[in-house]
């Protein structure tokens, strides 16, 4: 079960020896890079690849890691309470699984993909230092603690908009993508546009680089 | 290796070492032939892209220094 280039996607050999080992150590992955240069669309291929169900978190200014765990829906419950609805009765009818709960209940190992992670505020990484780590939390409303039945393979994107704490980047394996050389944008090139003329891109890729 | 953003810790080297088992590497692997000149499986020990490109440039520096 290794990772390597797909049809639509091309991994340099650094890229791939990253891949596998952040999944051998089953440490988080950290990609960073100039945007545009495929981190994203790395998880993509890497679930691909892997042969596992994808689950994308998407990070915002706005959020926080406890998001990604769960919410506690206080406001339903009370509404619903008021109307007399039976529901109310069962606390868990108001606990929103969040993108964590779900890749740790899937019943098949799954690529969990936490995207732009330094765009929100800088405790956020620090909060999910023992989620990732023990592959486990705490729901305070029911009581229960959720596991994950399989280790999620986590890839972790970042744009390099703030640091990272220590404590987070030790726990990572790192790379970053660097700007393709051109042996290597001559194979992307290939991927996308498969007529191009030869004449052509040497021509292309000669002004541009 | 003085400048580095982020030292690396001992677990860290813990997790190299177990990569370089993992992948069952014998030491003339280790040591660094030609044209690399970042250790095999860098990103568990180097986790910023300065100390990566730091390193680059010490390790180039000592090469042509000799």
């Amino acid at each position: 079960m290794t990772f390597t280039s797909t049809g639509s996607y091309v991994a340099t050999e650094d890229l791939t020896v990253a891949v596998n080992a952040a999944v051998a150590l089953e440490r988080p992955l950290l990609v960073k890079g100039e945007p545009g240069t495929g981190k994203t669309e790395l998880a993509r291929q890497v679930a691909a690849s892997l042969g596992m169900p994808l689950i994308e978190w998407h990070v915002k200014s706005t959020t926080k890691a406890q998001q990604g765990l769960y919410e506690y829906d206080a406001v339903s419950r009370l509404r619903d309470s008021q109307l007399g609805d039976a529901r109310v009765n069962d606390v868990k009818n108001y606990i929103r699984k969040g993108k964590l709960w779900q890749a740790f209940e899937a019943p098949e190992r799954v690529v969990l993909l936490i995207d732009e992670v330094d765009k929100a505020d800088i405790e956020f990484p620090n909060d999910l230092l023992q989620e990732l780590d023990r592959m486990e939390f705490h729901v305070y409303e029911t009581g229960e603690t959720i596991r994950a039945r399989h280790r999620p393979v986590v890839i972790i994107t970042s744009n390099n908009e703030k640091e990272l704490p220590d404590a987070f980047l030790r726990r990572c394996f790192f790379h970053y993508i660097r700007f393709p050389d051109v042996e290597t944008m001559k194979r992307i090139v290939a991927v996308h546009f498969p007529d191009i003329r030869e004449a052509l891109l040497t021509t292309a890729l000669t002004q541009f680089y | 290796m003085p400048g580095l953003k982020k030292k690396p810790s001992t677990s860290e080297v813990l997790d190299w070492l177990k990569l370089i088992l993992a992948e069952d590497l014998s030491p003339e692997d280790l040591r660094r032939e030609g044209k690399a000149v970042l250790p095999r499986l860098h990103g568990a020990l180097l986790k910023t892209e300065q100390d990566v490109h730091l390193f680059e440039r010490l390790a180039f520096m000592a090469r042509s220094g000799r």
